[in-house]
């Protein structure tokens, strides 16, 4: 079972969110733990609604390894976004999570990604990054 | 006393009985030994080995032409063996050279058969020519997700133009290196998708899952170059 954080223990996993401008930037590093990973999708929707930030930017290239729960915590995390007016694009996804994700036949239809940090800031400000 | 012999006849006889015996023992103790001697050098290989066959003894002159023969059967039976199994060695020392040959040959083919092109800046090409099998299909994704990170790529081509066998399998193949290569942060389309296969896509139910698929490989490149925000405009 999952259990509720104390106030404590949420307070000392809490993962920083940055706002640059009207972007939140989130770098998380090392592999996510389960409540760590709701915690952090009641942060980010919580900050979109306090900052109106048009974008959320997911800095996964310090992750080595996923499991299903995570991958599907990222996608409502780019699902919640976009329904409340803001886009979430993951960066920096290593290949062997990749291949890991897709073999496991999981689907990631509201997720965007994109290969770097620098490139989710660009394919947030232009709106002709999709075909 | 006609039919009654003399004791020195009787004594006589005897000795001579005796003296045949004795013969026939003599000869019976070399012919054994000899016949001995004659399978103990068989059994070390030598068939060139004869019993002699001109015993005085009738019984071990032909004992000595039966051995003979039967070494001269088992020389020829055993001669027949060797060349088959020298033949059957050269035989495996062939096959062993050629799967060797195969294995260099499908070496060879793995490496030219993926070969992944910049094509432009952040833009990369999958040309991807015959049957793609499982294991291709997991080095194709390998490389490409790797070249990917590399090349700081943002759009990739696959070009299946030179694929003539499309079934269920390939295209899942297809749909995962796609869906891997979306993760990254790259947009991917098919081009080349020849007429049958298209039809086949179609018949047999393949599920391309929304990937964008475009007429051929200058669509493609040109998708990409203007998604990448050129614009493309010709002289004049």
């Amino acid at each position: 079972m999952r259990r509720e954080l104390t106030e404590s223990e949420g307070e000392a996993w809490r993962i920083p969110i940055i706002r640059l401008r009207d972007v939140l930037i989130v770098s998380i590093q090392g592999s996510l733990q389960d409540t760590q990973a709701q915690r952090l999708h009641e942060d980010i929707l919580a900050q979109i609604g306090a900052t109106n930030a048009s974008g959320v930017v997911l800095d996964i290239s310090a992750v080595p390894i996923m499991d299903s729960y995570i991958a599907r915590i990222l996608n409502n995390i780019a699902r919640n976004a976009k329904l409340m007016g803001s886009r979430a694009v993951v960066v920096g996804m290593q290949p062997a999570i990749a291949i890991t994700l897709v073999t496991m036949g999981l689907e990631f239809e509201d997720l965007e990604t994109a290969l770097n940090l620098e490139r989710a800031i660009e394919q947030l400000g232009s709106d002709h990054g999709r075909l | 006393m006609a039919h009654n012999k003399s004791v020195e006849e009787l004594e006589h006889e005897l000795e001579v009985s005796r003296k045949e015996f004795d013969e026939f023992m003599m000869e019976a103790t070399l012919s054994v030994a000899e016949f001995f001697d004659v399978l103990k050098r068989l059994t070390q290989g030598d068939f060139e080995v004869r019993a002699k066959e001109n015993s005085s003894q009738e019984l071990f002159a032909n004992f000595g032409k039966v051995i003979n023969e039967t070494i001269v059967k088992l020389a020829f039976e055993t001669r027949q063996l060797e060349e088959a199994r020298s033949r059957s060695e050269v035989h495996a020392r062939d096959l062993e050279a050629t799967l060797r040959k195969v294995r260099a040959q499908q070496d060879a083919i793995a490496q030219l058969s993926t070969p992944i092109i910049q094509v432009w800046d952040r833009i990369l090409c999958l040309p991807i020519v015959g049957i793609v099998d499982s294991k291709r299909a997991g080095e194709m994704m390998d490389t490409l997700l790797n070249r990917i990170i590399e090349t700081d790529c943002r759009f990739v081509i696959v070009d299946i133009t030179g694929v003539d066998v499309f079934d269920t399998q390939t295209a899942d193949h297809f749909v995962k290196m796609i869906r891997a290569a979306s993760l990254l942060g790259v947009q991917c389309m098919i081009t080349g998708i020849k007429p049958q296969i298209a039809q086949t896509m179609t018949t047999i139910g393949v599920n391309l899952g929304g990937i964008v698929t475009l007429r051929n490989l200058e669509a493609g490149l040109l998708a990409a170059i203007k998604g990448l925000g050129y614009r493309v405009a010709k002289d004049a």
